[in-house]
């Protein structure tokens, strides 16, 4: 069979699936007497939430796949991180400054080193200014102000990102050019690791996010008698999500350096011998979506109220899947993807309540479905693999 | 009845048309030769023939039966087996094994009667280690005795190449198709490998084609020689016939600027 | 005939020592050792088969060990633990219909249905075939996806089966989150999971060094290659799934006996992963290998209770700081061992100084309360495997054993792949044409030519 007929093939059945979805839906919605418009209003906002925070998650999977074909199993902990990165920035600040130093020092050395090319050396000017806003925004911060979640999240990214970066150089740069199942099994072992070191350094038991009170206060809405229950994070969660995206995306599509990634996620070899310092490329992307996964863990502890060292499993598998929905590799098809699942969740369990202790088995149906049936995703190029 | 029949073969990849109304007989006991230009699509021929692509058009007929769309394993327990041109042999296997393989699938034997190593197991084991041996002597002692259980990465790469066409024949086939077999051997070797290839015929009741870029091994043991370029069939016959149509010599040479 | 001699006398040794271990005293903490390494051992030479063998990598392993955890409870659940204060979300159905006495007596089997033993072989043999059975479907997706594609579905399937008890449906069956309780342990003894071990050992050898098993290697070696020469992938495949899967439902149900009690969370991903860090460390595709990596990795997760203990807050400093300052030498000197440049990397760098820190912080901060108050450090076990494993990957892919396996030939001899004087010579003669003049007038020809 051509590669042609394949893809049309596999198209046919996502559009089948598609529909099947919609006429699902419509079937039971026409069943339930009691779905109101508010309830739409309310599963639509919630949906939107969930969807954004599993597209920034995916996004983290999407990067780093496409460019060293890597799926990286403990980008869930890495999410994880983040949301506690937050939590002591808010709890433990402000520090001694002797310890504010040392984390300044630690945080900003290891992202001047290794993402060297962040800072041109031919911009001594540009280069120096960075530097001393990120060395020195980040030891005022430690040492002399009590976080807000805004702060918090700023320097969670950081160190967030910092991590990613360091997960990488330990674990996955050493096997570059290795097999993928290798590279696969070390990176299930970094999770394994990442989950149980935080059990020790943070506490194996679930912990209390406090969240502002500005965003947690109830800004419900009534729509004809039924009232939407609605905080500040229901807009907040969409708009950083938002920002984050267009962000991204002008970076990757004008900058020099985003035109670096994408030339390597083609063809590194090539990029390598065009000049492009693929090392660099590789830090910088797991610096990207570690940023992201941190700003979507930040968000999902304030949005659920608490945290602890294992909540990055489940999300985890899920952004993966939106990720594969979406076409692996593919950024506007994380997003995609993201947002598919967070509304799919959130309507099946709205519409049919009885499936509700179904919905993680769902999730991992839909992926060995997706894996088996379309691999390229929704958006993907169709890569079946050629013997 | 001919052994192999290709009959109006057409294969595309994408735009590029890479078998073009490509007909072939080849009778039992011959040894015919396929030569061309690099792209060419000999390659393709074999990959066809073995199942590893479908043909978009045409068809595949051995033995009288056409064999279209089956899978490559289907194929070599009809009767087709092959050599790779860059050589696909079991690495980490010993040369024994690799030899082994190839018999796996004429055994009647099930799993379960394999563990228990019933005694029609053990006899059939027996036979297939014969049969390996036996294979494995056309090529002198050079890869019996000690070398029988090295594994195959220790082996110099004409070894190698040997190995593989053993394992060709141990599948029990009766036609070999071999690509490019002499291709990184010296002089020596490659007049050594023309002899065996004619023993197969001679002595192993073996139907040959053979893909080859060498000239005078091409000569020396073919009964027919086919001429494709660009996918198409330009030229068939005796071999000194096909090397002076002037159609293969602009093929390779290019035409002659008057 | 003498390997076979050798064997039976180790393994009678082996039955001798087991049986001096049962009766010398204070063994207890010993013998249970030995059983948890038999029953993980069977589970990761089962994994070793598709992962190994096979060249395959499947995570779902757990999958099929809960499967036959589950059905070997069910069958084999005495009659006082059925009833509805112990287990309440059993339902009726499953109550009276899944007991293995009464089938076995219904079939006039009472033989069997009045030796607990005997019963157990019918169990276990029953749970190894539905793991079995659910190993073809978890086995199919390989004939269409490969790499780490068909390891994500693999681990989808573990998850799925995993989850699948808690499900409301499902747990008029399973009893639930739950769980079911009261299983008897006849079945967990060393004697039981020594014969077990010994069996499945024996069988899978057998596999190993047969037909089919050659078949197995060579579709790792080269799926393509494989197939052009008549191996059919998609039923070898398969199989391999399926007895995998058996013997792993087999394991689960020993493992079901031992504990004597079996829920969703025994058998979950921290599972597979496990027996992924035995049979990496011990050698992937060697049966010796897993079994070798089983003993350490069951004895590290045994015996390695003491770093969990409770320890004063600079313990847990200077440990850091000692890890780092080695972890720093070592990567140094096997860098410089293995000719790899730049000897010092900046992460190595990195280590070294998070090292220094740690160091410079327990001595100065010595007597700070917050040092000297006792912490335990949860999970260094599992922290210490998952290192494990990832220095097995960075620098010794193949583990201990790569893919040899233990044949009294290494020690005993014949060496059949290395030459003996006599052979050698021969070898030399044939390409050699001082020696063999027939190579001699072969090379006149060519220059001739």
């Amino acid at each position: 069979m051509t590669a042609s007929k394949l893809a049309s093939r596999s198209t046919l059945f996502t559009l089948l699936a598609g529909l099947l979805l919609v006429v699902l839906i419509g079937w039971r919605i026409a069943m339930l007497g009691d779905y109101t418009f508010a309830r739409i209003v309310q599963d639509f906002l919630n949906a939107l939430t969930l969807g954004s925070l599993y597209a920034l998650i995916a996004l983290g999977y999407t990067m780093v796949y496409g460019i060293i074909r890597l799926i990286n199993f403990a980008h869930g902990e890495i999410f994880m991180l983040g949301s506690y990165f937050a939590f002591y920035a808010m709890t433990l600040t402000p520090m001694h400054w002797g310890l504010a130093l040392l984390i300044t020092v630690l945080l900003g050395g290891t992202v001047l080193l290794v993402l060297r090319s962040l800072f041109n050396l031919e911009e001594p000017k540009r280069t120096a200014a960075l530097a001393l806003l990120i060395f020195a925004g980040t030891f005022f911060l430690l040492a002399f102000r009590n976080m807000g979640w805004i702060e918090a999240l700023l320097l969670s990214m950081l160190a967030t990102g910092v991590a990613g970066v360091l997960l990488e150089a330990v674990a996955y740069r050493p096997l570059r050019g290795a097999p993928r199942e290798s590279m696969l099994i070390t990176a299930i072992a970094a999770s394994f690791f990442l989950q149980n070191m935080g059990q020790l350094l943070f506490g194996p038991r679930v912990q209390g996010f406090n969240a502002e009170t500005i965003l947690n206060r109830p800004l419900n809405f009534t729509i004809g008698e039924e009232t939407v229950y609605y905080t500040g994070i229901l807009i907040v969660v969409p708009t950083v999500t938002a920002v984050l995206l267009f962000v991204l995306n002008l970076f990757v599509s004008r900058t020099k350096l985003g035109k670096a990634m994408r030339a390597t996620a083609q063809d590194a070899e090539v990029a390598q011998m065009m000049g492009v310092n693929v090392n660099q490329v590789i830090a910088l992307t797991f610096f990207i979506g570690s940023i992201l996964a941190a700003a979507a863990g930040v968000m999902y502890a304030i949005r659920f109220g608490q945290i602890h060292p294992l909540m990055g499993l489940i999300p985890g598998i899920k952004a993966f899947t939106a990720a594969v929905i979406g076409g692996i590799g593919s950024l506007p098809g994380a997003v995609l993807g993201g947002l598919l699942l967070g509304f799919i969740e959130i309507y099946v369990v709205s519409l049919f309540p009885t499936l509700s202790a179904y919905k993680d088995v769902f999730a991992f149906v839909l992926l060995i479905l997706i894996l088996l049936f379309r691999p390229s995703g929704l958006v993907g190029e169709d890569l079946t693999e050629k013997v | 009845m001919p052994l192999l029949e290709l009959r109006n073969l057409y294969k595309a990849f994408g735009g590029l048309q890479a078998i073009s109304n490509v007909s072939l007989t080849v009778n039992e006991g011959e040894i015919v030769s396929i030569i061309g230009p690099n792209g060419a699509g000999k390659s393709t021929l074999f990959n066809l023939i073995t199942g590893v692509y479908q043909p978009d058009r045409g068809d595949i007929i051995f033995e009288g039966e056409r064999i279209n769309g089956l899978t490559p394993d289907k194929v070599t327990r009809k009767g087709i087996a092959r050599t790779f041109q860059n050589l696909r042999l079991f690495t980490h296997l010993t040369v024994l094994e690799n030899v082994l393989i190839p018999q796996h699938h004429r055994l009647k034997s099930g799993w379960l009667a394999a563990v228990l190593r019933t005694p029609a197991y053990l006899k059939e084991e027996e036979e297939m280690r014969k049969m390996a041996l036996e294979k494995l002597s056309f090529f002198g002692p050079r890869l019996m005795s000690f070398r029988l259980h090295q594994p195959v990465y220790v082996l110099s790469y004409a070894n190698r190449r040997r190995t593989e066409m053993a394992r060709a024949m141990a599948t029990g086939a009766k036609l070999l198709l071999l690509d490019e077999p002499s291709a990184g051997m010296n002089p020596k070797e490659t007049k050594e490998i023309t002899q065996i290839i004619r023993r197969f015929r001679d002595e192993g009741g073996y139907t040959i084609v053979l893909v080859e870029h060498k000239m005078n091994l091409v000569g020396e043991i073919s009964d027919r020689v086919v001429v494709l370029d660009y996918g198409e069939k330009i030229a068939e016959g005796d071999y000194k016939d096909v090397v002076n149509d002037p159609k293969v010599i602009e093929a390779y040479l290019g035409r002659r600027e008057e | 005939m003498r390997n076979t001699l050798l064997t039976l006398a180790t393994v009678g040794l082996a039955i001798l020592g087991l049986y001096l271990l049962t009766q010398a005293e204070g063994s207890s903490g010993l013998l249970s050792a030995l059983t948890l390494i038999f029953i993980w051992g069977i589970a990761a030479v089962s994994l070793n088969l598709i992962n190994g063998q096979l060249g395959i990598l499947s995570l779902g392993h757990h999958g099929f060990m809960l499967i036959g955890g589950y059905v070997t409870a069910l069958l084999m659940l005495p009659e006082k633990e059925r009833a509805p204060f112990r287990t309440r979300l059993l339902s009726d159905w499953a109550r009276n219909h899944l007991d293995l006495d009464k089938w076995l007596r219904g079939a006039g089997l009472d033989f069997i249905a009045n030796s607990i033993d005997l019963k157990f072989v019918v169990a276990l043999f029953l749970a190894g075939l539905a793991a079995a059975v659910v190993g073809v479907i978890v086995g199919a997706p390989s004939l269409r996806l490969k790499g780490d594609y068909l390891a994500i579905v693999t681990f989808g399937f573990g998850e799925i089966i995993r989850l699948l008890p808690n499900a409301p449906e499902v747990a008029a069956l399973t009893n639930g989150p739950l769980g079911i309780k009261g299983i008897p342990g006849d079945a967990g003894t060393v004697w039981w999971t020594f014969f077990a071990f010994l069996f499945v050992l024996w069988f899978l050898t057998r596999l190993k060094f047969s037909s089919y098993g050659r078949a197995f290697e060579g579709i790792r070696e080269d799926e393509i290659a494989a197939e052009a020469m008549g191996v059919n992938l998609a039923y070898h495949k398969v199989l391999a799934f399926t007895i995998s899967a058996f013997f792993a439902g087999v394991a689960g149900g020993l493992y079901a006996s031992y504990l004597q009690s079996v829920d969703t969370q025994t058998f979950n991903f921290f599972v597979t992963f496990f027996l992924l860090v035995a049979i990496s460390l011990g050698g992937l595709g060697s049966i010796t290998g897993a079994v070798l990596g089983t003993a350490i990795v069951v004895l590290v997760r045994i015996y390695g209770g003491f770093l969990e203990k409770p320890y004063p807050a600079y313990v847990g400093y200077l440990g850091g700081a000692v890890v780092m300052l080695s972890a720093f030498a070592f990567s140094a000197y096997i860098r410089k061992a293995r000719r790899l440049r730049p000897v010092v990397e900046t992460k190595h760098l990195i280590f070294g100084a998070l090292g220094v820190a740690l160091l410079l912080v327990t001595v100065l901060f010595r007597n700070e309360p917050w040092m000297t108050q006792t912490v335990q450090f949860f999970g260094l076990r599992k922290i210490l495997l998952a290192v494990i494993l990832i220095l097995i990957m960075i620098y010794r892919r193949e583990g201990i054993m790569g893919r040899a396996e233990f044949s009294w030939k290494l020690i005993f001899g014949p060496r059949e792949d290395i030459p003996t004087e006599e052979q050698r010579k021969q070898d030399a003669w044939l390409s050699n044409p001082d020696l063999n003049p027939d190579a001699a007038k072969k090379e006149d020809d060519d220059a001739s030519a």
